[in-house]
Formats: C-alpha cells, structure tokens, sequence
C-alpha cells in the first residue's frame, strides 16, 4: 500500500545531506541570514515532502491548501 | 545550439583552484559542488537533462546508461578539464577553502556522455548576490 505521508529514503538522504551541509557553512563563516534561508528552506522542503507535495513554486508560501487532496 | 545552466547557490567543496588528479585522470579536473539557494533546481535541471538525453540518443544511451554524476545529496556538481573563469574576488582566493560559503553563480552546459549518462561543466564561476532576493524568514 502506497504511504501517503512521510519521508522517504531519498528525502532522508537528502535532509542529511543538506543538515551536514549547512553545518559547513556556518563553520566556514556564512552570514546569518543566508543560515536562517538555508536552514528555512530546508524546514520547507522537509515539511512539503511529508505531505508528497512537492516543493512549493512560491517558497514564501508553503501552505498545503492549495493542494487538491492532502493526507493529514 | 546548447542552452546554458546557470545555477546559483554557496559553495560547498571547490576544487577551482587546486583540481583534483586522480590515478586514472589524464588531466586535472576542476570540481565544484554547490547547494543550490532552492531545491526546486534539481528538478528543473533533471527535466533539462532528461530532454537533452532524448535528443542525444547515444548508441549506448537507451540500453543503460550509467549513473549521472550531477548531483550529490544535496549539491550540484560541476566538473571540467578545463579551468573555468573566475570573476570578482573569486580570482583573488589562493585556497580553495576560502571561497567555501560564497554565495556564487555558475554558468555551464549539460554535457551528454557515450555511455549516455549525464554530467555538468562549468565556464564562468561569478559572486551572486541577494540570495533568495533577500528574504529574511525571522523578519
């Protein structure tokens, strides 16, 4: 049966990767608002992804409403 | 004629300055993996490399093509035999660690191998600016 919400393997992979990533920046000395984006946009993808919505085309709206059928 | 990519993002590993030769490299290859200011670029760039591998069609492309090498969790990889340009005070560095964190600009080409999988080059590797235009989520 086809889960409708959760992360998958891949998504895992990838938040850890980011995680990781992000983890760099900060220690190589990027700015604080780009770790606040990085880090925002990472809560956005983890959050779409939960619901298999797809990363929104509006990153400053990362609503489920507009989504025909959304498992909750 | 081939479209560009242009990709913008931060630095994550650069070897733009001292590339990597490994055993069975020929050349030095210049090695950059940047995560992307959204992660909606991996699928824009999937669906380019998904259409160029269609108007490719290598001999080898439709039977199994091997792993493309263009992502890495969550970075896009470029790679070139031929140093790209570096512009702005990319072209000061000494190290490469020390751009690691810029916030840049690469333009490139998907590039379609034999073996018909896919991989990145690289040109022109510029600062960028305003990532995000600016968006600050705690304001």
């Amino acid at each position: 049966m086809r889960t409708k919400t959760g992360l998958t393997s891949k998504d895992q992979n990838f938040i850890d990767s980011t995680c990781r990533s992000i983890a760099k920046f900060d220690k190589h000395g990027v700015s604080e608002i780009a770790l606040r984006q990085q880090i925002y946009m990472l809560g956005l993808f983890t959050f779409r992804q939960f619901y298999k919505a797809g990363f929104p085309s509006d990153y400053k709206n990362p609503s489920l409403n507009n989504l025909a059928s959304v498992s909750r | 004629m081939k479209q560009p990519i242009r990709v913008r993002g931060w630095i994550s590993t650069s070897n733009l300055i001292n590339p990597r030769k490994l055993f069975t490299d020929e050349l030095p290859r210049y090695y950059l993996a940047i995560q992307p200011e959204s992660p909606m670029v991996f699928d824009e760039l999937q669906a380019q490399v998904d259409k160029e591998k269609l108007e490719a069609e290598t001999s080898y492309s439709a039977i199994n093509s091997s792993e493309d090498g263009i992502f890495d969790g969550c970075k896009v990889i470029f790679q070139t035999t031929f140093g790209p340009r570096l512009e702005g005070e990319l072209m000061d560095s000494q190290h490469d660690d020390e751009i690691v964190g810029k916030f840049v600009q690469v333009v490139g080409h998907i590039q379609i191998l034999e073996a018909g999988n896919a991989m990145f080059s690289m040109h022109i590797v510029e600062p960028a600016f305003n990532s995000l235009d600016g968006f600050d989520p705690t304001a």
